[in-house]
């Protein structure tokens, strides 16, 4: 008795949560629609449950790859219906014919190797069909496709990630190598490009230190210079020295 | 208007924005890494037809219609799947007829609704025809023949259904003549198909009416087909136990089993039967549901009895005599085939040891050729052969040689070729049963032999009484022990052949290689080798079947952890002949039975209504398994005394629910022991669904001793949503229709207190639904029938306020009800089926595995699925990482672990943590199997196997040389500087 008592109670919470869960389910439909609204038109409606029996419409079509014969790619291609609900399969020239009651059905090519867009195909009670694209989102839309179905391949399916490889330049015009290696080619580089020995360069260099600091008031910078290019050319004597003696 | 405008497009624009912005992370395999981890293997199911092919002079295939409703070609020379096609699901028996004769290949499926032509060489669909009778036997199919300038060739196809006889055309599938074989109110039962020789064609149906009707059809050029009906009385006739056939002179031959008599009569012209019973012919059968006839070849006179699984007796019947021709005992199975014009009849017998021996006679004179005959190994692990067919050809000097296909009774295919003397080959085998898993587990290979010394000197048995002495011998032992197998491993790496082929599979160091444990519907068990899918052992159980779901109960009662105790496994099935329970318990690493005296298992006297593992274990580290039976006691396998005193200190903490499909009812029990050691089951609660309509599809609970490593969720406040982690959580997903309105009804329900903590329903949505139940959260997948699409709900339960002892877990001390968070996506296709990701210690993100109705098998990151996810993305959740909202989920190419494999007919999944936290291995299994392994959280405890070793150590070494030279030119700069 206790028992049956406690199932009672459980049952009238059950119900409370029930109601809170439509609730619930309403507003996440209304999400997953998109805001958009839905009005359904009457003569594309699914008509299930007539209790009446089944009667089979034909839906054909047909399917190619550019640039591929038919016998090099159907060998592993099928149609599926509603996600395996039919079947059909391909003959020797990429025709197809499928078998199915009168509703609405997402006909797709499946294929290992080429990409197929899927249509949807509606079929009144009446037998008349229609084709148009699949929008999941707003399912009424009407984007019409040809009927006899279509199906031309999008191309090759990816199914990889393509690797990454080491190269030299990836290498080079990495930002950190270009950080450390230009400064360090300026330092190295560009003082033994420029002659100092030269006077008319050094003339120039000269002027253009002048024009760069006209300013009198700085003469450290000069003073900096001179020590710089004056340090080098001992360098270059001591170097020459020792040229010579082993001379 | 404006304000209002901007103010609906400003989320859209922040989605679109979003959208740009977070692209969830697709973990894609890369091209080079094709079979390095996955193997996939295909298969065709319990072949029920076959044919040699006869469309090219030199036959290589074979063609075969299969119960998994599989026609395909296989190489006869490699047993390699040529083509193969599968057919529309959902007949027990599968491929009606596989009809073959020279270029024309005709199949008939689903009770004769489906037939088709295919092309023998490439296996393209020539023509189709589709009915939509819905029969509810398999039909029969003939290909009836024309004559044309002296040569026969196949003009069209006779299907004959219970209802309809069809002639359709063999060049393009059109329906010539479709008559009802009925008259109106009546239904048929068995029935036979016959063309004569003159090309008139009978349809002999057998009526529950205790009348066997027979109608001719007569082809009339330019008018069709006229038909003349006869119904003759036959009191005899029973629809269950009948068979009949026809010879080649139009005798009808009716086979009865129950009064073991057998009954002709003529089709031409005959009004009555004649009786013959088998003892007046010195035989009778005292099996009475294996006696069967059939006709020995088209336009032959013999008609071949079967009185049990190895009797024959070959007969020559009149239309009213019966004389016995050969009689043959211990043969298994025959076949005929026609050579240099004659027909000889094949057979498999049982040889004088454990072999078999095929052999032949001629049927014109009844004399065994010697040349014919060979003789292979026959293992028990095969059972008995069901079914041969043989192909002929001429060998260099003449003589016959020929080839034999063997069906053999678990299912196995085997390939055989006559070698000089008499001695038989297999060329090859194809292990069918694999296409039809109904339980599987992998389970851990045992540790190495150096390993398991560590074990035997560390483990716990060891501990107790030794003395210091002992102790100190024993490890000088297995350090010598140690250096000895170091030496034999330089030993092993000078030459390499010797003993690595006879070495027992062993653990290795990531413990990703695992033994596959598969039980069949078939009753054989396999244990695969995860690495390759190669087959380790085999052990067949003939007397075995499914429960009435198409489950068998596996269980590892003990793991491979615990040496020196072997691992041990526990079947538990339904015994063939008697519908109640089998034990078998087996090493799961070896395939040999614990108990030697139990070799085809324990037979129980009551019928299995649930089994379950315990969760506790004795002394022995052995989990005791618990089958309930159908009057709801409890046998406790083992049932000795350490376990039940482990169930006795557990007493009243077991809990177990069953749920009632049939009234969707739910009933949670105690486990109990009582004074005198009986365990029992106490009813601890009782749920019975709200709505009656309704059905139970799934009960599903959490994985037992799940993992979960998070006990919360970090927000962007740094506040902590803590999950609701109930062990006991089931999830019951219920089916029903309400006001003509299909409607799913979600429950969450403690398994303890039998508590609904929280229901949900969708209106106008139906099944199939997949659930997949882990941590605090649910995800199942439906079909809206409102917006015609596939949608994936998301349930994430998190505690609705404050601390709690979060250490241990007790339902019966809980109160308040969980936060519960939802969002559905729209998913753009079915699925076959679901799992998820399951790693050792709960670290990695979880990832979903779907597999999709093309054959793909798909990851779906966890993390996408989640209900937290925003439609108006903040600052807060970025941070957070969440994604944003968006509604539809997009199957990415990348994301397929099959890549451009297709893998069919999956109904299963089964993943097993690796000893890698990164790594789960999958196997997906159904028709074809398929393994390989996932990182869900990419390889973080691994080194990628792209790792660029090269480059790491050039640039080392080059800095070590640089550090060289640099110090060598410093030191000579230094030299120099003080010479100056």
């Amino acid at each position: 008795m206790e028992i049956a008592k406690g199932g009672q109670s459980y049952l009238i919470l059950l119900v409370l949560m029930n109601l809170a869960a439509v609730g619930r389910v309403l507003s996440q439909e209304d999400v997953s629609v998109g805001g958009g609204a839905v009005s359904s038109s009457a003569g594309w409606e699914e008509e299930n449950g007539t209790g009446a029996a089944p009667t089979t419409f034909k839906v054909e079509g047909k399917a190619m790859v550019p640039g591929l014969k038919t016998l090099e790619w159907i060998g592993d291609a099928k149609i599926i219906v509603d996600h395996g609900a039919y079947l059909g399969f391909f003959r020797m020239d990429g025709s197809f014919s499928l078998y199915v009651p009168s509703g609405s059905f997402v006909v797709e090519v499946v294929s290992p190797t080429w990409a197929f867009e899927p249509a949807r195909v509606d079929v009144t009670a009446k037998g008349k069909i229609r084709a148009r694209k699949v929008n999941l989102l707003q399912i009424q839309k009407n984007d019409p496709l040809p009927y006899p179905l279509r199906f031309k391949s999008k191309g090759r399916i990816n199914y990889f990630e393509r690797r990454e490889q080491w190269r030299i330049t990836d290498f080079l015009f990495n930002h950190m190598v270009i950080m450390m290696v230009l400064p360090l080619v300026l330092l190295l580089i560009l003082p033994k490009m420029i002659n100092t020995n030269d006077p008319e360069m050094q003339r120039e260099m000269q002027q253009s230190m002048n024009m760069l600091s006209p300013n009198k008031d700085l003469p450290d910078m000069s003073e900096f210079f001179t020590k710089m290019f004056g340090g080098g050319e001992t360098k270059k004597t001591t170097t020459s020295r020792k040229v010579k003696r082993r001379q | 208007m404006t304000g209002q405008g901007q103010g609906f497009s400003l989320p859209w624009i922040l989605l679109t924005a979003a959208l740009v912005l977070h692209v969830p992370p697709t973990s894609g395999m890369y091209e080079d890494q094709i079979g390095k981890f996955d193997w996939h293997q295909q298969y065709i199911g319990a072949v029920r037809q076959a044919a040699f092919d006869q469309s090219a002079p030199v036959s290589k295939r074979i063609f075969v219609g299969t119960e998994s409703n599989v026609v395909a070609a296989i190489n006869s020379r490699t047993g390699q799947l040529a083509w193969r096609h599968v057919q529309e699901r959902g007949d027990p028996w599968g491929v009606d007829a596989v009809l073959h004769k020279g270029n024309v290949l005709v199949t008939v499926c689903s009770g004769g609704d489906a037939v088709r032509a295919w092309d023998p060489a490439s296996g393209t669909l020539l023509w189709e025809f589709l009915a939509k009778e819905k029969n509810d036997s398999p039909a029969k199919a003939l290909l009836v023949e024309g004559r044309q300038d002296e040569r026969s060739h196949v003009e069209s196809v006779a299907v004959l259904t219970k209802k309809t006889l069809r002639i359709l055309s063999a060049v393009d599938g059109h329906e010539m003549v479709s008559t009802e074989v009925w008259s109106s109110g009546e239904t048929g039962g068995i029935s036979v198909l016959h063309q004569a020789s003159n090309g008139q064609l009978y349809a002999v149906s057998i009526s529950s009416q205790a009348a066997v009707q027979i109608v001719s059809y007569t082809h009339v050029p330019g008018k069709g087909y006229e038909a003349v009906k006869r119904v003759i009385p036959a009191g005899w006739a029973l629809p269950q136990s009948t068979q009949c056939v026809v010879t080649g002179d139009n005798i009808l031959v009716c086979s009865e089993a129950s009064t073991n008599s057998l009954h002709t009569i003529s089709l031409v012209d005959g009004s009555g039967f004649t009786t013959v019973t088998l003892l007046s012919l010195g035989f009778n059968s005292w099996q009475p549901d294996s006696l069967a006839i059939s006709a020995v070849q088209v336009g032959r006179k013999e008609v071949l009895l079967r009185l049990s699984q190895d009797h024959y007796v070959l007969l020559q019947a009149t239309a009213d005599t019966i004389t016995v021709l050969k009689d043959l005992p211990n043969v298994y199975a025959t076949t005929t085939a026609r050579s240099q014009d004659r027909d000889i009849m094949f057979m498999v017998k049982k040889g004088t040891k454990d072999e078999l021996v095929v052999t032949g006679f001629y049927l014109q004179n009844l004399k065994e050729d010697q040349a014919l005959t060979q003789m292979i190994a026959h293992p028990l692990h095969y059972g008995s052969p069901q079914q041969v067919t043989v192909y002929t050809f001429l060998k260099r000097d003449g003589s016959t040689g020929y080839r034999a296909l063997l069906q053999m009774e678990d299912q196995t295919l085997l390939m055989l070729q006559q070698l000089q003397g008499n001695q038989g080959h297999v060329m090859w085998q194809r292990n069918e049963a694999l296409a039809s898993i109904s339980a599987v587990d992998q389970v851990d290979l045992p540790v190495s032999e150096t390993e398991s010394k560590f074990e035997e000197e560390f483990g716990e048995e060891s501990e107790e009484d030794l003395s210091i002495w002992q102790m100190f011998t024993r490890r000088i032992t297995t350090q010598l022990e140690q250096l000895k197998d170091l030496a034999d491993k330089f030993e092993e790496y000078r030459k390499p052949k010797a003993k690595q082929v006879e070495k027992q599979l062993e653990r290795d160091p990531f413990n990703l290689r695992k033994m596959i444990v598969a039980v069949t519907s078939a009753g054989k068990l396999y244990g695969l080798d995860s690495a390759n899918g190669d087959i380790v052992w085999q052990y067949f159980l003939p007397n075995i079947r499914c429960f009435g779901q198409g489950e068998m109960y596996l269980f590892v009662q003990r793991t491979t952890a615990h040496f020196p105790h072997p691992p041990q496994a526990m079947l538990v099935a339904q015994d063939k002949a008697t519908g109640n329970g089998l034990v078998f318990t087996f090493n799961p690493t070896t395939g040999q039975p614990v108990n030697a005296s139990a070799v085809s298992g324990i037979l129980q006297p009551f019928k299995v209504l649930q089994a379950i593992l315990l969760p506790v274990m004795n002394n022995h580290h052995l989990h005791p398994v618990m089958i309930v039976d159908s009057d709801h006691g409890v046998h406790i396998f083992p049932p000795s005394s350490s376990v039940l005193s482990v169930l006795k200190k557990n007493n009243g903490k077991i809990f177990l629910h069953a749920a009632d499909l049939e009234k969707s009812t739910l009933t949670g029990f105690s486990l109990t022991t009582l004074k005198d050691g009986k365990v029992e089951l106490a009813q601890a609660w009782h749920l019975s669904l709200p709505i009656p309509s309704q059905k139970i599809v799934s009960v599903v609970p959490r994985r037992a001793n799940e993992h979960v490593h998070s006990q919360g969720r970090v927000l962007s406040d740094r506040s902590v949503m803590y999950k609701y982690l109930n062990p006991n959580l089931l999830a019951v997903m219920t089916e029903g229709i309400e006001r003509d309105i299909p409607l799913l009804t979600l429950y969450l329900v403690d398994a303890v207190t039998g508590q609904v903590v929280y229901s949900m329903q969708h209106k106008r949505a139906s099944g199939p639904v997949h659930l997949v139940h882990s941590e605090n959260w649910v995800v199942y997948h439906y079909w809206n029938g409102k917006f015609r699409r596939h949608e994936v709900t998301v349930l994430e339960l998190f505690e609705s306020q404050g601390d709690r002892n979060s250490t241990t877990f007790s339902s019966l001390s809980t109160q308040s009800l969980p936060l519960v968070l939802q969002q559905a996506y729209i998913f753009p296709m079915g699925l076959s089926a679901m799992a998820v990701s399951n790693t050792e210690r709960g670290i990695t993100a979880r990832s979903l595995l779907l597999a999709l109705p093309n054959g793909g098998l798909m990851t779906l990151p966890k993390n996408i699925l989640d209900p937290r996810r925003p439609i108006i993305p903040t600052k807060q959740h970025q941070e957070e990482g969440v994604y944003p909202y968006i509604p539809e989920l997009h199957v990415n190419p990348m994301t397929l672990l099959t890549y451009n494999q297709s893998i069919e007919g999956i109904r299963g999944i089964h993943i097993g943590a690796a000893g890698l936290e990164s790594t789960s291995v999958v196997l997906a299994y159904g028709l074809d199997l398929f393994y390989t392994r996932i990182m869900p959280s990419q390889m973080f405890d691994v080194l990628k196997e792209d790792f660029d070793y090269f480059f790491i150590s050039s640039i080392l070494l080059g800095l070590v040389m640089a550090t060289l030279i640099t110090h060598r030119l410093a030191a000579m700069k230094t030299l120099n500087r003080s010479w100056r």
